[in-house]
């Protein structure tokens, strides 16, 4: 009885560490980011996000981004944020939103780990590897559409598998909203309740609550199709490259290769231990989602979570196993802690020296009363030249949906390459180019940091006009196409 | 009775006698031996040695990536570290390695010129394969004869002599990386472990080159499973710990690399124009060319065997690592002089069971003494098969700069500023930080520069432009002092001066066979 309490009070003990790793990593990043006075979040879409919230307080039935002038797409998000951005303090929802719903993520999957027959100390070093991976430390740090998806799929899916009624309608609730959201992470939520619910031999009463949910959110979203923006859409997909997939190098929603060897491991482990040769194929569409994930954003933030499983199974596994070489053994325990370590600092890292910082803050905030016109810069730039300065930018992170987006990226592309202002001038105006913002990353990545392209004509030609230039971040007015009022 | 007893007691003392004057010839005998085998195999080493010296020795200069393990091991020599920060390279950039190699060579030049020891170690280095090549056939075969040949093999195969005038890391790498293996083979065995962790942890210093003999382990472990043997427990721990510190520690080191490169890393950032020179197409002539056929057919025929008939573990590793080099020179993912050299010494090590099982079968025949005639054939028809192969390496892959370009270079360090840009061809640039130690415009160490095929293609279009204005643009994009002309260049490119050296805005200021220019910031309208 007492050796009971005592595994029960262990496990109680790892749980508390893996919630504190939970809150204090992205809590750290935060207070990090404000310390060096840079705004909250990393550049991103957590601006797109807030830039909406803006507009949806004032008008719920928005149609069009006014800033950017292109279609609104409603997401249950959105209205999500703009609630608690109304009914509580901004500051209060920017600081603890992302934490509380990486926590909340972090509960749920326990809570499905134990559901689903796994040890509760497995289960909850599973949450202590999440809160050292970078998918998970980059989603608690700022306003993330897939966070908020992946909440609601956890959710989905542990109301779902339970024996009560009430939690199988939530559970179906659940996933309505997970349709409105994100059709990718719909169909994976459905494919993943099916996987367990086969495994836990529990398929007649969850696929009466899948079928429900999948009528209704059909039901729901033929009309919204019909009398909004709303397009289901299946989004995320790329093709394979391994910047999109390594958080090493730079990708957004990354695997850390360290766990993702990990993962291989303590697949091989539990594939060569179990016995039983139908509960092994069990594992397999874990694997099929693992080589999903490299081509798909939200299945490698899935993907992510998941992992953390096989990752804790190898680590037990070199720990409790008899090694030969004591001192190997040692030696590798201490490396995969290194690499662990060494994984989220560099997350953590990357998120910390993200954009914007303090001079770009102000380079953003000098453009607001500058005059309204279209501002030419990085992609990626472009959710925050929209949230600080009220500007509309040429391209931002969601203008691939746009039919022209080859034909403008292109141009975009010829513009930051052009010398001359005979070259320069038709695409400016057809672009309807007023603002250039160039940044020092730009002058490194696309110039060499040497005066070439765009920057050597904007220095060059008595067509342009530098407004602001501070800690190498300018801003040049184009004077080719005259004054707009208003 | 006493008698009698007395008697018996001499009979046993003469006997104890004669046991121990048999025990201590015994003794003598194999102590004869086992110093004729090391003898032998010394003399062997000394031989190699002897030769490569005084090839290198016979006359001075180096290959023209030499100079960077020179200003290295020199800097380490005054400094105590590497130049992580270089000034000079590209102007001044930042760069990483494994630096084991420099501080080799610069602890030796503590006493000895740091020219001599680059010449010196490296040749000990790639003499050394001998002795190494030896212990593995010898452990593999359990076979002198066998171990010998491959021995010999190793010291004379001309793939090696490419290497002369490189002071190359791979001289302390390849020993590195084969004593590893045969420390894995071994582990079992008392001490052999340690042995392991230590030359895992001086391999990681040297070179990346580790991850071949990683990939190599893992596909020996699939051999083993799919041929039924028992793997090794605590080889599979060495691996493992091998997997997670090389991947640890090159993540470290090129975590800049890999963001800047990213998968192109693996290319080391090479100009396209060059790639295909460094990873070339593979062909069985090339491959026989520096190999040689004798040990390429005993190494294939050993492979057959082994996977076939015999199921040798210790063969296994060598097949996999022969297998993984040869996957990887297929697939051009490390150069081909590096990956030759990998596979050649797999395959000579593999050749060992080939011969060993000439020799075995041989010596069953009712002519034993056959085997010795077999012995002979084979080291004729090693000779005869790689003698030109041999001769052509040494004559063709001499790669040093002439005399006349080491004294123009002289002249720059005399004559200009410290912080001057001298434009040379990018095989040039680490002789030009070196000798004339000035900042360049490119080299050969194309890691963490950006858009280095446009860098590469400026720097290549300065020698043929006929445009001035062109010219001017591109010396002003670089803040370019000076263009060196050398003889090497005039004959690359075929010319014997610039085209658009116009008094005006170029002027002659060295001419003596190599030519200097000195750019005069002018104007183009």
């Amino acid at each position: 009885m007492s050796t009971a309490k005592q595994r029960k009070r262990k496990e109680h003990r790892i749980l508390f560490f893996a919630l504190a790793l939970v809150i204090v990593i992205p809590a750290l990043v935060m207070i990090l980011r404000l310390t060096s006075s840079s705004p909250l979040y990393p550049v991103g879409e957590s601006y797109y996000n807030l830039h909406l919230v803006r507009f949806l307080g004032q008008n719920p039935s928005l149609a069009t981004d006014p800033i950017q002038r292109s279609v609104y797409e409603p997401n249950p998000y959105h209205y999500l944020l703009t609630f608690l951005y109304t009914l509580l303090p901004v500051e209060a929802v920017s600081l603890f939103l992302p934490i509380v719903l990486g926590l909340a993520c972090a509960l749920l999957l326990f809570k499905l780990l134990k559901l689903i027959k796994v040890k509760p100390n497995y289960a909850a070093y599973s949450i202590v590897i999440l809160s050292v991976t970078p998918v998970f430390i980059a989603l608690s740090t700022g306003l993330y559409t897939a966070a908020f998806t992946m909440l609601l799929s956890l959710l989905a899916t542990v109301l779902i598998l339970d024996k009560k009624m009430l939690s199988q309608v939530f559970g179906a609730l659940s996933l309505i909203i997970l349709a409105l959201t994100s059709l990718t992470g719909f169909i994976l939520t459905i494919g993943i309740i099916l996987f367990l619910s086969l495994a836990l031999k529990k398929v007649k009463k969850t696929l009466r609550t899948l079928v429900f949910s999948l009528i209704i959110s059909i039901i729901i979203s033929i009309p919204l199709t019909l009398l909004t923006n709303y397009t289901p859409r299946i989004l995320g997909f790329h093709s394979f490259a391994f910047r999109n997939v390594f958080s090493i190098l730079n990708a957004e929603y990354g695997f850390s290769v360290f766990l993702l060897i990990l993962f291989l491991i303590g697949f091989i482990v539990l594939w060569i231990n179990d016995k039983d040769k139908v509960r092994k194929l069990f594992h397999l569409p874990v694997l099929l989602l693992v080589v999903l994930s490299f081509f798909n954003t939200v299945a490698r933030v899935y993907a992510s979570f998941i992992i953390t499983f096989y990752c804790v199974v190898a680590i037990i596994y070199f720990y409790k196993r008899r090694w030969h070489l004591k001192i190997v053994r040692q030696g590798t325990l201490l490396l995969i802690l290194c690499s662990l370590l060494f994984s989220s600092l560099n997350q953590i890292n990357l998120l910390i020296d993200a954009q914007p910082d303090k001079d770009m803050l102000d380079a953003l905030l000098f453009l607001r009363p500058a005059g309204s016109g279209d501002v030419l810069t990085l992609e990626e730039n472009g959710f925050l030249v929209e949230f600080y300065s009220y500007q509309r930018v040429l391209l931002d992170s969601n203008s691939f949906l746009n039919q022209e987006y080859p034909q403008m990226k292109d141009d975009v592309q010829a513009l930051f390459m052009v010398t001359r202002l005979n070259d320069a001038e038709p695409l400016l105006t057809k672009q309807d180019v007023r603002y250039i913002l160039i940044t020092p990353y730009m002058k490194e990545e696309l110039w060499e940091s040497r005066e070439q392209g765009l920057w050597f004509l904007v220095k060059h030609s008595e067509s342009f006009d530098k407004i602001y230039k501070e800690a190498e971040i300018e801003i040049w007015k184009y004077l080719g196409v005259p004054e707009l009022e208003g | 009775m006493k008698k009698k007893k007395m008697k018996r007691k001499d009979k046993e003392d003469k006997k104890n006698k004669r046991n121990k004057k048999n025990i201590k010839n015994n003794h003598r005998k194999k102590a004869g031996k086992i110093s004729r085998e090391y003898i032998f195999i010394i003399l062997l080493f000394c031989i190699v040695l002897g030769a490569r010296l005084a090839m290198v020795l016979s006359d001075e200069g180096f290959d023209y990536n030499a100079y960077n393990t020179l200003r290295q091991a020199e800097h380490i020599k005054e400094t105590g570290v590497p130049l992580f920060k270089d000034p000079l390279s590209y102007s001044g950039r930042t760069t990483t390695f494994p630096p084991l190699f420099y501080y080799v060579l610069a602890l030796f030049s503590l006493v000895l010129p740091l020219t001599l020891v680059a010449k010196l170690i490296p040749s000990i280095g790639f003499a050394s394969l001998v002795l190494v090549i030896y212990v593995i056939a010898r452990y593999t075969t359990k076979n002198r004869i066998a171990a010998f040949i491959a021995a010999f093999f190793a010291g004379f195969v001309p793939i090696i002599y490419t290497t002369l005038d490189q002071a190359s890391v791979y001289s302390l790498s390849l020993p590195l990386i084969f004593l590893l293996s045969y420390t894995f083979l071994r582990i079992e065995e008392k001490g052999f472990a340690m042995w392991s962790i230590i030359l895992i942890v001086l391999l990681l210093l040297t070179h990346t080159s580790v991850f071949i003999l990683l990939i190599s382990f893992l596909v020996y472990f699939l051999i083993l499973k799919l041929g039924r043997h028992k793997i090794n427990i605590k080889e599979v721990e060495v691996t493992l710990f091998l997997l997670f510190l090389a991947l640890w520690f090159n993540l470290l080191l090129y975590k800049k690399a890999f963001f800047l490169h990213g998968v192109t890393f693996i290319w080391q950032n090479i100009p396209a124009p060059l790639l295909s020179s460094y990873f070339m197409e593979l062909s069985f002539i090339g491959v026989i060319y520096a190999v040689g056929v004798i040990p390429l057919l005993l190494g294939v025929y050993a492979v057959y065997h082994t996977l076939f008939k015999t199921r040798n573990k210790a063969a296994s590793l060598y097949i996999s690592f022969a297998l993984i080099s040869f996957m990887m020179l297929w697939l051009k993912l490390i150069p081909f002089t590096t990956g030759l050299l990998f596979l050649s010494m797999n395959l000579i090590i593999l050749s060992a069971s080939s011969t060993k099982l000439v020799l075995v079968n041989l010596s069953k025949t009712k002519k034993p003494g056959l085997s010795k005639i077999a012995i002979i054939l084979i080291g004729i028809l090693f000779i005869l098969t790689t003698i030109t192969p041999l001769i052509s390496t040494l004559t063709l892959t001499t790669t040093k700069p002439p005399a006349q370009d080491l004294h123009a270079l002289e002249w720059i360090k005399e004559n200009t500023k410290e912080t001057d840009v001298i434009l040379g061809r990018a095989e040039e640039g680490f002789l030009i930080t070196y000798a004339a130690e000035r900042k360049n415009v490119a080299d050969n160490n194309f890691m963490f520069i950006k858009n280095i095929n446009q860098r590469y293609h400026d720097v290549n279009s300065l020698f043929t432009l006929r445009l001035k204005s062109e010219a001017i643009r591109l010396t002003s994009k670089y803040d370019i002092d000076y263009v060196l002309l050398s003889t090497k260049s005039m004959g690359e490119y075929g010319i014997n001066t610039l085209f658009y050296a116009e008094e005006d805005c170029f002027e002659v200021v060295y001419d003596k066979d190599a030519l200097i220019y000195e750019i005069l910031r002018c104007e183009v309208e």
